[in-house]
């Protein structure tokens, strides 16, 4: 309650958790909300190109599609993807991060080897690589960001967990017989689930714009999808002309990225006393 | 002492580090589906030239006799050919690299000299009116896809209004490569036109560089501020009737500035990133843009030159910025 | 003899998150020329609080002042002006709590006492050009070498995490005495250090202030700490004064239920330590009254309703108890 009520005086946080909210029933109502839902598939090429008016309300692409109805189906694949991507990132790079932390022997040291190895080259030119490897689909897309993704969570956590090792409560759990088991998951890791929480709302909002570079570069779902980054690249070609084709998804993925930073900043202050901002 | 030991062990990992990152990007480029001598010996190759090219470039070894020969001819300098421009992966890299170089060069110096300056005047004037319009700017800076950015500004600068260049480098003849930054060798030959030229086209694919760069600059500068400011040093000289100006300007800058100095690998990872991106829209003939190219064609040497040469890069700034914090910090690197 | 620092009827709170923490309650306290006071008290019962009013060093438009004053030398410190200023510095000075936080890691010594010098140091008169920077160092040297560290002159070539915690706190207590202040304000100066450590600071800083009539206001939790070094003994309980005493009379007939509790509750030969039951109540719910009544085996009726005056009597012994144990009483059990 507390917890609410803090988060809804601080005016960024809550300008973030309206554009999720916005973004949430975007996704679920689609096709409630689209005026023409069929689009996603449909062209009317006699249509084709058409500034917004009152009946395509930020214009048609080159297909002759309703680019509104397209942008709102577009939040569910981006919704969709960049959760599941951060998910699988979440439960590979969270338990390697724990036991690695928690142990600290050669293994640990060679698991945390393997993630910065990853993190040695920009997570985009990778995701690249895997995503063109395995061929243009929305499934290959979330392969190549969780297993581009999960070395930055295996790190955050290994850190974390190695400060909490030295933590009072935890070594006297383990001078009490408690089992690793035991101690990682009760002692341990609600103990480090803030910054956890924290850096998932800012990590979707990161992982969203990298996927929306895949489906710049061509690297995503094929193309009927209506996936943003994706109509933003078919868009280049009618510029100057048509203006309004990449302005509606490049303002979705502006926005969403925006709300996932803002919700993950007012979250820090909130759970991460740390970092917390006074009054 | 313990500074030379920190960069020993970094040099010591840094091969190792290299090895594991072709490794990765080895075993990626062999689970394709399509046959690489396919695709170098042409469409139209009939079986046999497909033979000829496979024993040619080794792939009918086993896979780890491959991934060694590989390794040994990186340790000789050779990272193969290019399937698609013909020519020694080096020579490729070696040509682009400058063009990258000069845009994260430029990009870095605009996110330093802008963001730092304007994230002390936030740490300063916490919650004043630049303090809440820097914030929107830098989230907004941070959450806008840089392509898409790229693309308005070419929209806006080059196709409406007219005032800076779709794409390239530069018009008419290159100046001689001194440096290799046209802009830079553009002014050692003096010659007006082009330094024009050379300017008004990196202006663009720079700014879009530097803006998520300058955000996090910013960001860094004001929470180090703040931090110091709230720290028990502060507190101290405060009560002991020092000025203000000589506190905040001689003390908290300086502990202000080393911490944003500790984020410089993170900034240069943002510039790399991004340069893939922004080389692409602008056309602008680096490493970025050379990557997305050969990854498309499926020019698997080539991806992973430009993958070791960016991990190389990477681990070597990453190198000296802990140099340099070591240098500045004399705590020393703990 | 006229009071050097003067607080009467002193309240002041924090805006917090949770309303108005009135952490000092009409708080009075004197030290006069040359005389050196303990400020005693648990953790949280405001001596830090108070502390920080004097220095000028509470968070800023977090504070409410609702009564009182605090003068020194006969000049309005909480005013913020000037005047107030001037004297931070020069005729009050500051050892803090924490001697390594409270330099900046980033300088040497010699910087930070320097700057201090720059701006604190006496100046006979000719302004601030009339010393030279190496007459500064000769004087700073001077004072490294009272406060017996040896090789003074390297000590200020080095940086703070380069001295052990108990230079560290001599090197903060020579630079309070280099601007020759009248006072000296010590906030737990010893709690930072090692017990064997903590006996020769508090021996070194009466000894200094004695040898050149510096006062000192000196907070601290620790009741032998004010034995060692104390003229006159402040108990405070929760942000209110409870007793102020000579230090022969407090140790020998302490007159406030709490400080007695306060005595008893220290390890003696003969008998068991015996603790204080309850806590210290939070500064936002406070109780009426006096704020011990909680925890006093004495109170009454009228502890709960009215807050009992501090009353003096000749021999500058003052309580401020409904029911206060009497002079002729036995003696404590010290």
């Amino acid at each position: 309650m507390d917890l609410l009520k803090r988060f809804a005086k601080d005016k960024a946080a809550f300008i973030g958790l309206s554009l999720l909210g916005l973004l949430v029933l975007a996704a679920m109502f689609a096709p409630l909300l689209a005026p023409f839902p069929n689009d996603v598939f449909d062209f009317h090429i006699a249509n084709r190109l058409q500034p917004p008016s009152a009946t395509a309300l930020f214009g048609t692409d080159r297909m002759g599609s309703d680019i509104f109805s397209r942008m709102l189906f577009g939040a569910r694949i981006t919704l969709m993807l960049a959760g599941i991507a951060v998910g699988s990132a979440l439960v590979i790079g969270v338990p390697i991060g724990l036991i690695a932390g928690y142990y600290q022997n050669w293994v640990s040291d060679a698991l945390m080897r393997i993630a910065e190895i990853f993190l040695a080259v920009p997570q985009i030119v990778l995701a690249i690589a895997i995503a063109q490897t395995l061929g243009p689909s929305i499934e290959n897309v979330i392969l190549a960001l969780s297993l581009t993704y999960w070395p930055f969570w295996a790190r955050l956590v290994y850190a974390e967990t190695r400060s909490m090792r030295n933590e009072v409560f935890v070594e006297s759990a383990v001078a009490l017989g408690a089992s690793p088991w035991r101690v990682i998951v009760l002692h341990i890791l609600p103990n480090i689930a803030s910054p956890i929480i924290v850096r998932t709302s800012i990590g979707m909002g990161a992982t969203i714009l990298t996927a929306a570079t895949l489906g710049f570069l061509g690297l995503g779902a094929p193309p009927p999808t209506p996936e943003w980054g994706r109509m933003i690249a078919e868009s280049r070609e009618f510029l100057p002309e048509a203006w309004w084709y990449a302005l509606a998804p490049g303002i979705a993925i502006f926005l969403t990225v925006l709300g996932f930073n803002l919700f993950g900043d007012g979250l820090r202050d909130i759970l991460d006393p740390r970092t917390r901002r006074s009054v | 002492m313990n500074w030379l030991s920190m960069v020993a062990n970094r040099l010591l990992w840094f091969v190792p580090t290299l090895v594991g990152l072709l490794a990765i990007v080895f075993v990626l480029s062999r689970v394709i589906p399509v046959d690489p001598a396919v695709l170098a010996a042409g469409e139209n190759a009939s079986a046999a030239q497909v033979q000829q090219v496979r024993e040619r470039f080794g792939f009918d070894k086993p896979l780890p006799i491959q991934f060694a020969n590989y390794l040994r001819d990186i340790a000789q300098g050779n990272l193969g050919t290019s399937l698609f421009t013909q020519q020694p992966i080096v020579d490729d890299l070696a040509s682009r690299l400058p063009a990258t170089l000069e845009l994260t060069i430029f990009a870095v110096l605009i996110a330093g000299l802008v963001g730092i300056p304007l994230g002390v005047l936030c740490g300063l004037h916490r919650n004043s009116w630049i303090d809440h319009v820097l914030r929107v700017v830098t989230v907004s800076g941070l959450a806008v896809a840089s392509f898409w950015l790229a693309m308005q500004f070419q929209f806006l600068f080059s196709m409406k209004l007219g005032w800076l260049p779709l794409s390239g480098r530069i018009e008419g003849f290159p100046p001689e490569p001194v440096t290799g930054l046209m802009l830079v060798d553009a002014m050692i030959e003096g010659d007006r036109e082009m330094i024009g030229s050379a300017f008004r086209h990196i202006v663009l694919p720079t700014l879009t560089l530097a803006l998520p760069a300058a955000a996090t600059v910013v960001r860094f500068t004001r929470n180090g501020v703040i931090g110091v400011i709230n720290s028990p040093s502060v507190a101290y000289q405060t009560a002991m009737g020092l000025p203000r100006r000589l506190i905040v300007w001689k003390y908290v800058l300086r502990m202000a500035l080393t911490a944003t100095v500790t984020q410089l690998g993170l900034i240069f990872g943002i510039l790399l990133a991004g340069a893939v991106v922004v080389e692409t829209v602008f056309d602008w003939p680096g490493l970025g843009a050379y990557a997305v190219r050969s990854i498309l064609q499926s020019d698997y040497n080539a991806v992973m030159g430009f993958t070791l040469c960016t991990g190389a890069l990477f681990v070597l700034i990453n190198l000296l910025v802990d140099m340099l914090q070591a240098a500045i910090d004399p705590r020393g690197a703990a | 003899m006229s009071n050097l620092l003067d607080i009467q009827a002193l309240s002041l709170g924090f805006r917090t998150e949770k309303g108005l923490a009135k952490v000092l309650d009409r708080i009075d306290l004197s030290v006069k020329p040359g005389e050196i006071v303990g400020l005693v008290g648990e953790s949280g019962c405001g001596k830090s609080t108070l502390a920080r009013a004097i220095l000028g060093t509470l968070p800023e438009g977090q504070t409410e002042i609702n009564s009182g004053h605090i003068r020194l030398d006969g000049v309005d410190m909480l005013s913020g002006g000037k005047a107030a200023e001037h004297l931070r510095g020069r005729v009050v000075t500051f050892v803090p709590q924490d001697p390594f936080a409270s330099f900046n890691p980033l300088f040497r010594i010699g910087t930070q006492i320097h700057d201090l010098m720059r701006f604190k140091a006496p100046r006979d008169g000719k302004g601030s050009f009339g010393r030279s920077r190496k007459a500064d160092e000769a004087s700073a040297i001077a004072m490294l070498d009272a406060v017996q560290l040896p090789q003074p002159k390297a000590i200020l070539d080095k940086y703070p995490h380069q001295l052990s915690g108990g230079q560290r706190q001599r090197v903060m207590i020579a630079m309070a005495l280099l601007p020759q202040p009248r006072m000296i304000i010590a906030d737990e100066p010893t709690t930072a250090l090692d017990v064997t450590v903590q006996a020769q600071i508090l021996g070194l800083l009466r000894r200094l202030a004695v040898e050149r009539g510096v006062s000192v206001l000196f907070t601290t939790h620790d009741l032998g700490a004010a034995w060692e070094i104390c003229d006159r003994v402040v108990v405070m309980y929760a942000g209110q004064t409870a007793e102020i005493a000579p230090r022969e009379q407090f140790f020998s007939h302490p007159r406030h239920p709490y400080t007695r509790m306060l005595l008893d509750s220290l390890p003696a030969p003969g008998r068991d330590p015996v603790g204080i039951p309850g806590g210290v109540p939070s500064p936002l719910k406070a109780p009426n009254g006096c704020r011990f009544n909680p925890r006093c085996p004495r109170a009454t009726d009228i502890c709960h309703e009215t807050r009992p005056a501090l009353i003096a009597e000749p021999n500058g012994h003052a309580v401020a108890c409904h029911h206060p144990w009497s002079a002729e009483a036995e003696a404590a059990h010290v």
